[in-house]
């Protein structure tokens, strides 16, 4: 009854329970204009600040952090380790003499001699290209793949989400050590450090995959997917260019956490002796030849140790901090 | 004074609650912000006040201050809150939480978070009553134990009829010779676990009892908790109360789990409730009755209401006394009425030149007297009447029909969400798709835009049917029809720049080179008001309103005939919604553009569609032209919605008033 109301008389019908007469405190009050101006016109945009996006956003939080600074300087220091390893270390890991078996430290091997008589400190500087080779690969591989396939479950679903859905889980079922065990042994003859990272990037995608699809399926309700749509953009297209740079987020700090634990699990296999061959200079291979002298010499098991240790520890603290600053909840605007 | 035994005072000349100078402020990492500068607020028992302001007033917070329910790094950083005398800022935590739903009750703003879903309504409720100590059997006890002169204090207002109680009532009734009709009436009155000894009396009188004390005496002596879930659901409009309560939160609507929130709120009969935005999340309809019911629940049980709202209108019909929040500061307060109708603050008038309700009504003055204004947006809606149909959107018997998966394959139900409407947008016109929630509307306008396949039924575009076309002419017919969603946060792609989110249509149907499409976004920019040093910015930077504008730039960016306006101002604050809603008109105007309006304000849509097309249950149950809806409509349910709009009961005149 809209009209009801039109042309009434101005009446002074007070609501139930209401008191006639204002009372004290309550008389009709407007603030100094001086004391509370009405700023500007209507919603005018900000211009003060400088422009940013998330990802800047996430740098700027990422930066005003000691843990991000730690873990980016022992994962420069290993990574420049394992690309120039000549620089910091002139000795050859492989060079041998069994005179020095155990040797302690001294000037030019501080870090002193293993069993074979080989320079302890030039085999933890060489052995961190295997570990890094290992899990750099791995983690691409891995990220890659389950991507793709975490996307297109999570995009498309229905049937196909449901066939790779139940694909993942079989491979998330099997546990990724034993399944690399078994592989890795039987390929006994070529066991480089791509086998090896293959062998992993087939059992190590799944957890992956399944962070990408719930990324995308919360993604792909939002009403700029449905823009995109009306704008004619391709399935494929708004998957590619709205879709998956919204829901990477996750994937990158889950992958840099996993590259820690593949380097664990190929120093695991080294250690099995199902890794990486002797030839190949590694922590794990390393660790395992310690253990024999363990009681007697146990600086030998030391020092790859710990190395590898420094390694994963890196990882797994960038790993953090990226989750922190691309986690939009933990961020306010 | 105000010991917990003691009774509370109830003069009506003392304030309730009187804050003064009150100054609340939050620590960022931008540093400290004052969320509330200096506030003086009074509220006198059993009166309704309401506090109006955009979002970020401090409206809340202030609300949230006086419970000291403050989010986060809020801390009172200065002023006093007096409540019932007694001084609450630097009061020890047990007092407050003593004081908490027992003296102030809250209705929260969302009902979908606020029950907590794995457990019973009824279980939920008694929670609230136990944490307040309210009538439990061990109260009851101490009671019956120790105070025999309470027990005969003829009020006994904190006593309620049970349930054997009030059998045993009406047989004493039967047996005293009431004539049965005198009985059932009296069975009516009686509200198990609502009713208070005192009430009892009255409906025992009126029923022609003589000894009616004694006897409410004797039978009126408290009400296990299951009955006072059972009374205070009733109360609260939830009629067969027992099974109600004995549901979860998923069982219920929003309504219905708003009016459990409110019965929360009344638990322990608080001398003051604070109603925080209490029915912004429902529909219009559920929104009047639920406020209707508010109203005189708080009035019988004499309870101050203090509402917080963004809508003038509705503040200004629902409280006596307003209180106009601007940036942390009071701006204006004063009678409502007053205030309305002489408001002095400029931003105070801005407010009651913008709030769409009270923009609608006085359209409806304006019009029932015979005056043009110009606040009706849609001026072209004569012309369009007259000029022979040129309908670029022709919409016949259109059908969606959704399967319902069942808990077992093959079990599915259909489920017809938008069943056989038609409707015509004429072209240069505004349509007004409106509804409720779950009346179909942005089903249909889906459907419209080419984006859900039809079940049945036909929608042409410009004299060609869009669900023939395939290929490259359903890419060509796409720039001809853009969408506007409601969602200013998620309607923008958080990881394009807005350069890149205006340049992408143009980018997508390839117009123009790079050059020419930086000019036409700066000149998109340009026509939402918006300097284009904006490109560079990114979504998460800009307001509410500021998006919906860079979606309109979007939407606008291919040169389209119709935009798909899908609750394209509902999220924003009045200010910016009427600079939207005038920037939309505007752009209509200038370039000739068909607007398919879909919302489920009324009020909005009196001042822009040309046609309104009302939506229920999926089916169009009444069109016409704006004017003719509002003047006379013809169907129930459009009645309904326009009652809905608030401020029907004010006495508002057709012009904005001045200073």
């Amino acid at each position: 009854m809209p009209d009801a109301a039109a042309n009434d008389i101005p009446t002074e019908d007070v609501p139930e329970g209401a008191a006639v007469g204002v009372r004290a405190g309550q008389a009709h009050f407007f603030a100094d204009l001086d004391q509370s101006p009405v700023l500007g016109a209507v919603d005018a945009p900000d211009e003060s600040s400088a422009p940013s996006s998330l990802w800047r956003d996430a740098w700027v939080q990422m930066r005003g952090r000691v843990l991000f600074w730690v873990s980016a300087a022992i994962i420069l220091l290993v990574v420049l380790v394992a690309l120039f390893p000549g620089v910091f270390s002139q000795t050859d890991p492989r060079f041998c003499d069994l005179s020095r078996s155990v040797g302690g430290p001294e000037a030019g091997h501080w870090f002193g001699f293993d069993r074979q008589g080989c320079d302890v400190y030039a085999r933890v500087i060489f052995g961190a290209r295997a570990s890094v080779t290992v899990g750099v690969l791995t983690t691409l591989g891995v990220s890659v793949f389950g991507v793709i396939i975490g996307s297109l479950a999570g995009y498309y679903g229905k049937w196909f989400d449901a066939i790779l859905s139940r694909i993942t889980d079989i491979f998330f079922a099997i546990p990724l050590l034993l399944a690399a065990i078994l592989v890795a042994s039987v390929f006994s003859e070529s066991r480089t450090t791509f086998l090896i990272a293959g062998v992993l990037a087939v059992f190590g995608w799944p957890q992956i995959a399944r962070i990408t699809r719930g990324a995308v399926m919360s993604v792909k309700n939002n009403e700029f997917v449905t823009a995109a749509q009306a704008l004619g953009l391709s399935r494929s297209g708004i998957l590619l260019r709205h879709i998956i740079p919204n829901a990477i987020a996750p994937v990158i700090a889950t992958a840099t956490v996993a590259l820690g634990t593949f380097i664990v699990v190929e120093a695991t296999l080294s250690f099995l002796g199902v890794g990486l061959p002797p030839s190949t200079v590694s922590w794990g291979g390393d660790i395992s030849r310690a253990q024999a002298v363990i009681r007697t010499s146990p600086q030998l098991l030391l020092y790859p140790g710990a190395a590898l240790g420094l390694t994963v520890l890196g990882f797994i603290m960038m790993g953090d901090v990226v989750r922190d600053a691309l986690d939009p909840k933990a961020r306010t605007r | 004074m105000t010991t917990d035994n003691a009774p509370a005072s109830t003069d009506p000349a003392q304030p309730l609650l009187d804050v003064t100078g009150l100054e609340v402020s939050f620590t960022t990492s931008q540093g400290v912000v004052q969320a509330v500068r200096g506030v003086d607020l009074t509220i006198y028992p059993g009166q309704s006040v309401a506090i109006v302001g955009e979002s970020g007033s401090g409206k809340s917070t202030l609300a949230h201050a006086v419970i000291n329910l403050l989010p986060g790094t809020g801390t009172i950083t200065g002023g006093s809150i007096k409540f019932d005398g007694r001084e609450l800022v630097g009061a020890s935590k047990k007092e407050i939480i003593d004081l908490r739903g027992r003296k102030i009750g809250l209705v929260p703003q969302d009902p979908m978070s606020n029950l907590n879903p794995v457990w019973r309504i009824g279980f939920q409720i008694k929670e609230a009553l136990k944490a307040n100590g309210v009538d439990t059997r061990r109260r009851r006890q101490q009671l019956t134990d120790a105070l025999v002169e309470i027990e005969t204090t003829p009020s006994g207002d904190d006593l309620y009829l049970g349930s054997a109680g009030k059998k045993e009532l009406l047989a004493a009734l039967r047996q005293a010779g009431v004539a049965e009709k005198a009985v059932e009436k009296a069975e009516a009155a009686l509200h198990v676990g609502s009713t208070t000894r005192a009430q009892a009396v009255g409906i025992l009188e009126q029923a022609g009892l003589r000894e009616a004390e004694a006897l409410a005496a004797e039978h009126v002596t408290g009400a296990s908790p299951t009955d006072r879930v059972a009374g205070l659901l009733a109360e609260a409009g939830l009629g067969d109360a027992e099974r109600r309560a004995r549901q979860y939160p998923h069982e219920f609507s929003g309504g219905m789990r708003q009016r459990a929130l409110i019965a929360m709120g009344l638990a322990a009969r608080p001398r003051l409730l604070i109603a925080d935005e209490p029915t912004s999340a429902l529909d219009v309809t559920v929104q009047k009755t639920i406020l209707d019911h508010l109203g005189t629940l708080t009035a019988e049980l004499g309870a101050a209401v203090l509402f917080i709202t963004h809508d003038l209108g509705l503040a200004a019909e629902r409280a006596e006394h307003l209180v106009v929040m601007y940036k942390g500061k009071i701006v204006e307060s004063g009678p409502s009425r007053q205030i309305l109708r002489a408001p002095r603050h400029p931003y105070t008038q801005r407010l009651v030149a913008a709030a769409p309700s009270l923009a609608s009504r006085r359209i409806q003055s304006a019009h029932a007297a015979g005056i043009e204004t110009d606040e009706l947006l849609a001026s072209h809606a004569e012309s369009g009447g007259h000029k022979h149909a040129d309908n670029v959107v022709e919409v016949k018997d259109l059908t969606k029909v959704f399967r319902i998966r069942g808990s077992r394959p093959g079990t599915g139900t259909d489920f017809t969400a938008v069943d056989q409407i038609s409707f015509s947008v004429a072209r240069g016109t505004t349509l007004a798709l409106v509804g409720e929630s779950g009346s179909g509307k942005s089903t249909a306008a889906n459907m419209v835009l080419g984006l859900l396949e039809p079940t049945a039924g036909t929608v042409e575009f410009d004299g060609v049917d869009i669900t023939s076309l395939r290929g490259k002419e359903a890419f060509r017919f796409r720039r001809r029809i853009q969408p506007v969603f409601q969602n200013p946060y998620g309607s923008l792609d958080p990881m394009f720049s807005i350069y890149r989110t205006i340049e992408e249509p143009l980018r997508v149907h390839q117009v123009g080179d790079a050059k020419a499409r930086e000019k036409r976004v700066r000149e998109l920019l340009d026509m939402v008001a918006l300097p284009s040093t904006m490109m560079r910015r990114f979504p998460n930077e800009l307001s509410g309103g500021q998006r919906q504008r860079i979606a309109v730039a979007r939407a606008l960016a291919l040169n389209p005939e119709v935009i798909v306006l899908d609750e394209a101002v509902s999220a924003l604050d009045v200010l910016v919604q009427a600079q939207v809603l005038t920037l939309l008109n505007d752009l209509q105007a200038e370039l000739g553009l068909s607007y398919l309006f879909i919302t489920h304000d009324l009020a909005v849509v009196r001042q822009i569609a040309d046609k309104v097309c009302v939506m229920q249950n999926g089916r169009i149950v009444e069109q016409g032209s704006t004017d003719t809806i509002f003047d006379s409509p013809e169907q129930e349910y459009t009645r309904e919605l326009l009652a809905a709009i608030p401020g029907a009961s004010l006495d508002i005149g057709p012009q904005v008033p001045a200073a």
